[in-house]
């Protein structure tokens, strides 16, 4: 099999979990409701597992150990998408970022649970099972805070507007797309964001808000080849804080 | 987490005389017969106002205990740390969530005690008001202050009404799995390099004072308070619950190698009770009453947050499907 | 190694390791341990109930020290060959869990939308007139419902 085609598509699957897994930790103690504080805290805790069982496998392909991966490299090495790393700012935007992150990962790892890299297969299968939960709390409340108030369907189509074509970014072709279709590894992004794209209609279908025209967004591509906003290396800054103390500790 | 230094209100003399005097009879031989008193059964007035109260500041000390230690989940070392780290202050959040709900069994509205807690009226536990500096600070808290709120919580989940005992029982579960993580997180601080000792030595030496705060003053032996234990409200005196957290934990203190600031404290094997220089419950009060080093901190991030939510907590008044709602 | 070893004693062993959230509950039977085997050493493959459990490194460390007390040396393995799913908790672990007052996951098979969620059985007065208030609990294995015949909030063990 093409280990760097593999590598190539880990990485920036454990990025984005990282990542996103790392905002939405920090809704902890500050949602809009109790329910929702634990709900972005349980989600953050499944997405930087998911991320650990991806570096772990990783670490089996010959990169280093899981900490020095993820609490070690500068932005520029981070494969995530950008639409991670952008700041959580008001709960719409979060959920509204939610709802178009995980729809794609669960359909992503739905696809992965068949693949021919048999490591892979077996966490995402795992995985899926957990992300039915993260989709329907998106689910629900989309439809939820998308039909309700006039103040709440306002918001909700700005970051929808907004959160957008960084949503696109996720599905930046990779190099290596051929090789992965090619051994069955994964469908690729192509496939996925067909996929995604009919999900989200269908979602966003049941509420007041306004999808525009797919051709007339423009997605943002960069992050999977390190180009990254301003606003990713404070974030690992601040999580290797205490790690780079000193690397070398037990902790 | 929790801490006994909770505030009881004064009982006035005419609290009690209004009560039905079989009921109120009827209703002290069950709990003297180890009945739990649940949400539909009759209860004296006295007895309903004093557990709002209690649970109520219990509630909010699991959220407001969530802040200090939920600023460190973006910056704990490792993954295996920031995952239970994550997993623990959730979990502080989950009980604070499972205590308003027992709380509002009783009749008080969750958003009428969110209301009190941002105006000041009702407390949660002291010991949150000071900051967590370092890492360190953030595993003094995991380790002991859940240490102290266990020794609380044991004592509090024999008591007399139903659903606080259930949760109880539930979140002492779940508190010794935080005592456990806090307890590793020190082991390796005490066993790492020099700086990761003075890390956790210059902790201690903060936290100390705070975490005999913790339990709160000595009581007065008053009507009050022994009509409180004899309705099993509250369930043993602050002194009692202080010198079984000095004899679970000091020694465990010592044994890592690490110094009390307390030239006074040992144990007197006569009385197999603590001593230790008497707290300065003056500051106590200052802090109580407002005036500690992060009050206004943390209750301003309880009110942004609720500023900033209400849009949405709007938006679910018109509700379409039910499990987004609050609890009750 | 004790010769007298069978696999039959060490699941005897594991009897004794309980989750350690949930003190009326063993590894056994939340089913969190997928294989035993003795070859050159003591092996037990044992899987996360969620990825990404904070609790497993402790649950291993419990198995290992449970098996040493009783003289045993054991390696502990986690891995994802046969993933867990709320179905694997037995229908002793079930029971227990109610006892605790923590409602038993409903079958996984049935849980295919949200209508199963809607309705756990309270594990007090075991109706079901109790309405979902929150998929996400304090821990991630569970989900907050209300029960509006005891008026009370309780937590269920959530189908996966
Ligand atoms: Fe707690
Ligand atoms: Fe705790
Ligand atoms: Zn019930």
């Amino acid at each position: 099999m093409n280990q760097e085609a593999i590598k190539e598509l880990l990485y920036k699957m454990a990025d984005d979990q990282l990542i996103l897994g790392h905002r939405n930790s920090e809704w902890t103690g500050f949602g809009p409701l109790l329910e929702e504080d634990i709900a972005f805290s349980s989600m953050a805790q499944d997405k930087v597992g998911h991320s650990l069982a991806l570096y772990t496998i990783l670490n089996d392909l010959g990169e280093q150990d899981p900490d020095t991966i993820a609490f070690t490299r500068n932005a520029d090495q981070f494969h995530n998408t950008v639409l991670t790393e952008l700041p959580n700012a008001e709960y719409d935007f979060s959920l509204i970022r939610h709802f178009l992150y995980d729809t794609a990962e669960a359909l992503r790892f739905e696809m992965l649970s068949h693949s021919s890299f048999e490591p892979l297969a077996l966490v995402a299968t795992k995985v899926r099972g957990e992300l039915r939960y993260h989709t329907m709390h998106a689910n629900t409340w989309v439809k939820q805070l998308g039909a309700a108030t006039e103040e709440s369907i306002g918001r909700l189509q700005q970051s929808l507007e907004l959160a957008l074509p960084y949503a696109l970014g996720i599905f930046e072709p990779s190099p290596y797309e051929s090789d992965l279709i090619k051994e069955a590894i994964f469908e690729g992004e192509k496939a996925l964001e067909e996929k995604w794209k009919k999900k989200v209609e269908e979602v966003i279908a049941q509420t007041q808000l306004h999808l525009p025209k797919w051709e007339t967004i423009a997605p943002h591509y960069g992050g999977r080849t390190g180009k990254h906003t301003e606003y990713l290396q404070p974030l690992l800054d601040e999580m290797s804080e205490v790690f780079k103390i000193d690397p070398t500790a037990e902790w | 987490m929790y801490g006994g230094g909770n505030t009881f209100e004064g009982i006035k003399s005419d609290e009690l005389t209004g009560e039905d005097p079989i009921k109120l009879a009827e209703f002290e031989a069950r709990i003297e017969r180890g009945e739990k008193i649940e949400p539909s059964d009759w209860m004296p007035k006295l007895y309903r106002k004093q557990l709002i109260r209690m649970i109520e500041q219990h509630a909010h000390s699991e959220i407001i205990g969530a802040l200090p230690e939920g600023t460190w989940i973006t910056r704990a070392p490792g993954f295996k740390r920031k995952m239970a780290l994550m997993a623990k202050v959730q979990d502080e959040v989950g009980h604070g969530q499972l205590l308003y709900s027992a709380a509002e069994t009783l009749g008080k509205s969750r958003e009428e005690m969110i209301d009190d807690l941002i105006n000041g009226k009702s407390k949660y536990s002291n010991i949150f008001n000071y900051p967590t500096f370092t890492w360190a600070d953030c595993c003094f808290i995991s380790w002991l202050v859940d240490a102290g709120a266990i020794v609380n919580q044991l004592a509090n989940a024999k008591g007399s009404y139903g659903p606080y005992c259930r949760a109880l029982d539930r979140i002492c579960a779940e508190e010794s799995f935080h005592l456990k993580y806090g307890h590793h997180c020190v082991i390796y601080l005490a066993s790492g390099t020099q700086t990761q000792r003075d890390m956790f030595q210059e902790a201690l030496n903060r936290w100390w004072p705070p975490m005999m705060h913790f339990f709160g003053p000595s009581d007065k032996i008053s009507v009050h308070t022994e009509i409180l234990m004899k309705w099993k409200v509250k369930m043993g005196t602050n002194d009692d619950m202080r010198n079984q957290f000095l004899d679970m934990y000091v020694p465990k203190i010592w044994e890592l190698g690490f110094t009390i600031p307390d030239p006074n404290l040992k144990k007197n094997t006569e009385t197999g009770r603590w001593e230790y220089t008497e707290p300065d419950w003056e500051e106590f009060k200052r802090v109580i009453n407002g005036d500690g080093p992060c009050n206004k901190e943390r209750l301003e991030v309880r009110r942004i947050a609720e500023e900033r939510g209400r849009w949405v907590r709007e938006a679910l008044r018109t509700p379409k499907t039910a499990y987004v709602t609050p609890l009750a | 190694m004790a010769e007298t070893v069978t696999i039959e004693k060490i699941y005897q062993w594991l009897e004794e390791v309980k989750d350690p959230e949930i003190p009326v509950l063993s590894l056994l039977d939340l089913g969190v341990i997928t294989n035993v085997s003795i070859g050159d050493k003591v092996k037990i493959e044992m899987t996360p109930t969620f990825v990404g459990c904070p609790a497993i490194d402790y649950m291993k460390n419990d198995i290992v020290d449970t098996l040493k007390k009783h003289g045993q040396e054991a390696e502990v393995e986690v891995t994802f060959r046969k993933p867990w799913s709320s179905d694997c908790i037995s229908e002793k672990g079930k029971a227990a869990l109610k006892k605790y007052g923590l409602a038993p996951p409903p079958d996984n098979k049935l849980f295919t939308d949200l209508e199963i969620l809607e309705n756990a059985e309270c594990p007090r007065c075991s109706q079901t007139n109790t309405e979902l208030k929150n998929p996400f609990g304090p821990t991630l294995c569970r989900a907050i419902y209300y029960c509006n015949n005891c008026k009370e909030a309780f937590e269920q063990f959530k189908p996966v």
